[in-house]
């Protein structure tokens, strides 16, 4: 009985293919997507969590609060004195310390320059906190002296081949300093501190904590706190701690600690030195959308396969006149669902193993360790499958052998409620999705294309490390560097700042420090917070940052300032902000700066930062960027140029150099709403087609089923527009229904997904029109060529005497 | 006032050439009651879908009025049938979802006829036809003999001159079937041609000429 039902579905799907094969490819595709989407978000979900005993860590960081400059929240401590942390506070069971140094250094080794772009150092347990694979080295004396670097197995394999380098000295200038102490396995790419060169953190003096330089570097740091109720305890001694050293650490405001569990350091925001690496927000809305799209192809699954048994109504209404029951109609329907069902999994496991790689590249995560056929997700997956498929098949058997049972088979061939509620459904999330896709695609074009208030194209900033002045041992001079380029043919403009004109953090190390300023004609005298860099003086026209107001001041002028619009509207209202004079420091004997003009805001750091008042100094001495743009077409020569030029100016000295296009800086940027924007769009397209699928399926039958009816309209009388009338009035309720919900659940996505941006656009408003005008294409056409089709059949097959 | 010359129509499937009608020469004047009699598939109904330009024929002519419905075009066709022709079927055909009175209503509707006038001619014609208080039912609330006569109020709501009857009795007990016949020829006595198909001889007594029809040819 089971294999004559098995035929009997084999044979369904033979007699409508195209039906089937929208339905099964639909669910199967829908299945394999939700399959990726949710590696990728277990992936992200993972973050960290596969350091030792994950759940016992947690980042120390504090926070200075202050009356009137509000909570300025950091995701360092202090190094030097954490170790005494061990020793003081019981309840710390371990620590891990991680620093990373913004010099790099003119290395060689073999003979060759030995480029070690960013090294970070590291207490000696973070091999092992990190779960290293150890590939050469002793494990026991990885990071046991200040010399010795340990080298991830992609940096070996790109330098040494298949050597091992372990004991390999590296060169500062002519003499050996470093050695290469190990190699690691590449670690994960969810991984915080994920790095390519480690070196031991070390301190020549015993911890204290009485020292100002000890109080002055700041860094990551973690704790071992193994019980959770110990936090507060932590938390509470470590408050007093930083009490008792308020004056050696010189914070103005209220210091408070924060412990966080390290499987949610990567998505906080609001630390001003460490942007979170996803938006937890983006997770969800992945998941939702991913549940989305699953919902559209099942519903459009459920409709055809309602729809195609309600089209053998009479089959039914015949197995019914020979002694069937409900029993066996819905065993007769539950077998052929589950074939239907059955094939659409097999199908999505063999989509989704096919397009794992595909997948990854795309979205540049480690898919392929949370993958859905890898235990334990696998488990979950088979649950989830069969969860589905079971409910949906149960209710749907249970529903249609009911139908079957108690209606004839002309009205169960002629009402089609529950499939158009589900077309209802459909319509919905299609609305909703196409609305958000769009919206979200328009505004990532806007953010990554949008005037940044400087110029920043066909640009590559070297990052080297010189002096404003004739150089000093060790030091190039930046004037005749700067010389140099403008002599390289085809380089169009250079210029030169202390901060970095692509930078994810707005901190220190990218040369953007945040500091209290005083304002002269303050009532209150309280400080105020901003920024401070500096650049040349003609770095403005150089990057076409405007000038507002005033003039910029020339590289003598030692104590006057520019400010940027942001400072200006902040702090200085109304008043006009030239003469303005403002100090960074409150002592008698303080220099006071006088502003002299006002540039536009030019945003160096993702819009996902709110714009930050800044002031710029124009006399730096150490110079540590320089930008360089080259005519339209001559990247190449420019780029190779300028690598000749550093490589023989740092060649001298001790600083090494690094450079790095902003065009792609600023694309990495925002490489997680790039992916976003791609799995949105890809998942509108998708949703798109099926529901056009689903909806010509609907209307198809619906039509067909009220053939007779349209006949005898035809014989009445009435012409192809009076039956689009008729029929396009049914759907222009579902539509605009389906509409209102859709577009209202869009509305709340996209505020959603742009409260993100600090840098708001109109443009996400025109998902809204795009999505009315492409729905209406979706509904209207398939029902446009059903009734054309019905119009033309012959009537008399429908009207004739038995 | 219609006249079929050498007409004939042919059912071709890939394997399969199926004569439905066969060089049928036939003049029907106007006002005239003409019943077409014959075995079932000797095509009665192809002939009747051909006059009321339902369907075309392979080759020969129909002539309405003198035009030659060969040369109409799809709207000119429609036209046409929503003017002159209406239709009574023996089962009935009425819409299931609409009630009695939107079944009346139809052909008005399609001539786009304002809603006042809609409203007087089909609730007087009920009242008529003794359905006033049947107005808002829907079909399947109807007894056979009340169906046909909203199919027949139908068919006459928009005073066609021709009006085409496919055994309209076929699905009636002989009481209903003869509320029908009389009906038609009421009719009739009003003016209008009528062309009926039925199995039935008492029925075709009814009419003024009987045609009988075997294997798609007329036969004396």
């Amino acid at each position: 009985m089971i294999l004559q039902h098995i035929q009997l579905a084999f044979r369904q799907i033979g007699k409508q293919k195209f039906s089937f094969a929208i339905a099964i490819l639909g669910l199967a595709i829908s299945f394999a997507a939700v399959g990726h989407l949710v590696s990728y978000s277990l992936c992200y979900r993972d973050y960290d969590k596969s350091v030792e005993s994950n759940e016992e860590w947690y980042r120390l960081r504090y926070s200075d609060l202050h009356p009137e400059l509000g909570e300025i929240a950091s995701a360092s401590f202090f190094i030097p004195p954490a170790p005494m942390l061990l020793r003081d506070i019981p309840e710390v069971k371990d620590y891990i310390l991680y620093w990373p140094s913004i010099i790099a250094l003119n290395l060689r080794c073999d003979g060759k320059p030995f480029q070690m772009e960013e090294r970070v150092f590291v207490s000696a347990n973070f091999p092992e906190h990190y779960k290293m694979q150890i590939i050469y080295g002793n494990p026991d004396s990885l990071l046991s002296d200040r010399n010795g670097i340990l080298i991830s197995e992609s940096i070996s394999k790109s330098f040494f081949g298949d050597v091992n380098p372990v004991g390999k000295s590296i060169y500062v200038g002519e003499n050996p300093r470093y050695y290469i102490s190990g190699v690691f396995a590449d670690l994960k790419s969810n991984l915080h501190l994920k790095h390519d060169y480690y070196s031991l953190w070390y301190n020549d003096d015993e911890a204290s904590s009485n020292s100002e330089d000890d109080w002055y570097l700041t860094g990551h740091v973690r704790l071992r706190i193994s019980d959770k109720e110990d936090i507060k305890l932590v938390e509470r001694k470590l408050n007093q701690m930083l009490e008792h050293y308020r004056s050696v650490i010189g914070q103005t405001g209220t210091l408070q600690v924060h412990l966080d569990p390290i499987s949610k350091i990567h998505f906080m925001p609001g630390l001003k030195d460490d942007a979170p690496t996803m938006s937890i927000m983006n997770i969800w809305s992945i998941l939702a959308l991913s549940l989305m799209i699953l919902a559209v192809a099942l519903i459009n699954f459920l409709i055809i396969i309602g729809l195609s048994w309600k089209k053998r109504g009479d089959e039914f209404y015949f197995r019914r006149a020979v002694g069937a029951g409900k029993s066996e109609l819905f065993w007769q329907m539950i077998w052929e669902y589950s074939l239907y069902y059955g094939i659409s999994v097999l199908i999505a496991l063999g989509l989704y193993a096919a397009t794992m790689g595909i997948f990854r590249d795309l979205v540049q995560a480690d898919t392929f360790s949370y993958s859905v056929l890898r235990l334990p997700y696998a488990a979950y997956a088979v649950a989830a499958i069969l969860g589905i498929g079971l409910s949906s098949g149960w209710l749907m058997s249970l529903r249609h052998s009911r139908v079957m049972l108690h209606q004839n088979a002309w009205h169960s061939v002629h009402k089609h409620r529950g499939s158009m509620f589900l077309l209802f459904m459909q319509m919905i999330i299609s609305f909703a999705f196409i609305a958000v896709a769009f919206s979200v695609s328009q505004h990532y074009s806007f953010i990554r294309h949008q005037d940044l208030g400087w110029e920043s194209k066909n640009t590559i900033q070297y990052k080297f490390l010189t002096l404003n002045d004739e150089g000093r041992h060790g030091y190039y001079d930046g004037r005749i560097l700067r010389q140099r380029i403008r002599e390289i043919p085809s380089v169009a403009k250079e210029s030169v700042s202390n901060f970095n004109v692509a930078s994810k953090n707005l901190d220190d190390n990218n040369g953007l420090h945040e500091i209290q300023v005083f304002l002269s004609n303050s009532d209150t005298n309280a400080p105020i917070r901003a920024y401070l860099s500096s650049c040349m003086p003609d770095f403005f026209a150089a990057r076409k940052v405007r000038l507002l107001q005033g003039h910029i001041p020339t590289e003598d002028s030692d104590s006057r300032v520019v400010i940027n619009e942001r400072f200006a509207k902040a702090f200085l209202g109304s008043e006009n902000p030239l003469g303005n004079k403002l100090s960074f420091d409150q002592d008698e004997e303080s220099t006071w700066y006088e502003v002299s003009a006002v540039v536009e805001d030019s945003w160096y750091f993702p819009t996902h930062n709110e714009m930050i008042p800044l002031i710029y100094l124009l006399k730096p001495n150490v110079i540590k960027y320089y930008q360089i743009t080259w005519q339209e077409g001559y990247k190449q020569e420019v780029i190779s140029a300028l690598e000749e030029l550093f490589a023989d100016v740092a060649a001298g000295g001790v600083f090494g150099y690094s450079s790095r296009e902003i065009e792609t800086e600023q694309d990495a940027f925002y490489a997680q709403d790039r992916i976003y924007k791609n799995i949105s769009l890809f998942m509108a397209i998708f949703v798109v087609l099926l529901a056009v699928m689903g909806i010509y399926a609907v209307s198809s039958v619906t039509v067909h089923a009220q053939m007779k009816d349209i006949s005898i309209r035809k014989v009445c009388g009435a012409e192809l527009p009076d039956l689009l009338k008729l029929y396009f009035r049914n759907y222009l309720y579902l539509y605009t229904g389906s509409g209102i919900i859709g577009l209202y659940l869009a509305y709340n996505l996209i505020s959603i997904y742009a409260d993100r941006f600090t840098l708001k656009t109109g443009s996400s408003r025109l998902g809204y029109p795009v999505a009315i005008l492409l729905m209406a294409l979706v509904v209207f056409v398939p029902l446009y060529i059903n009734i054309l089709k019905a119009y033309k059949a012959d009537a008399n097959r429908y009207l004739q005497t038995d | 006032m219609i006249e079929l010359k050498d007409l004939s129509k042919i059912y071709r499937t890939d394997t399969v050439e199926t004569t439905a009608l066969n060089n049928i020469n036939l003049s029907i004047p106007k006002g005239s009651f003409v019943a077409i009699k014959g075995p079932s598939g000797c095509g009665k109904t192809t002939l009747l879908n051909i006059l009321g330009l339902m369907d075309r024929p392979s080759t020969g002519e129909v002539l309405l009025e003198g035009i030659a419905a060969g040369n109409m075009n799809e709207k000119e066709r429609n036209r046409m049938r929503r003017s002159k022709i209406g239709f009574l079927f023996q089962k009935f055909n009425l819409i299931a979802s609409l009630t009695v009175f939107e079944n009346v209503e139809l052909p008005l509707l399609y001539q786009k006829v304002d809603s006042a006038t809609r409203k007087s001619k089909v609730t007087a014609l009920l009242k008529q036809l003794g359905l006033e208080g049947r107005m808002n039912h829907y079909p399947h609330q109807l007894s056979g003999g009340q169906q046909q006569r909203v199919g027949l109020a139908r068919c006459v709501i928009n005073d066609p001159e021709l009006i085409l009857a496919d055994e309209p009795t076929g699905n009636l007990d002989s009481k209903h079937g003869e509320e029908v016949m009389q009906l038609l020829c009421d009719l009739h006595q009003d003016g209008r041609t009528i062309v009926m198909v039925t199995h039935n001889d008492s029925y075709a007594s009814y009419a003024s000429e009987i045609i009988s029809l075997s294997d798609g040819e007329i036969v004396e």
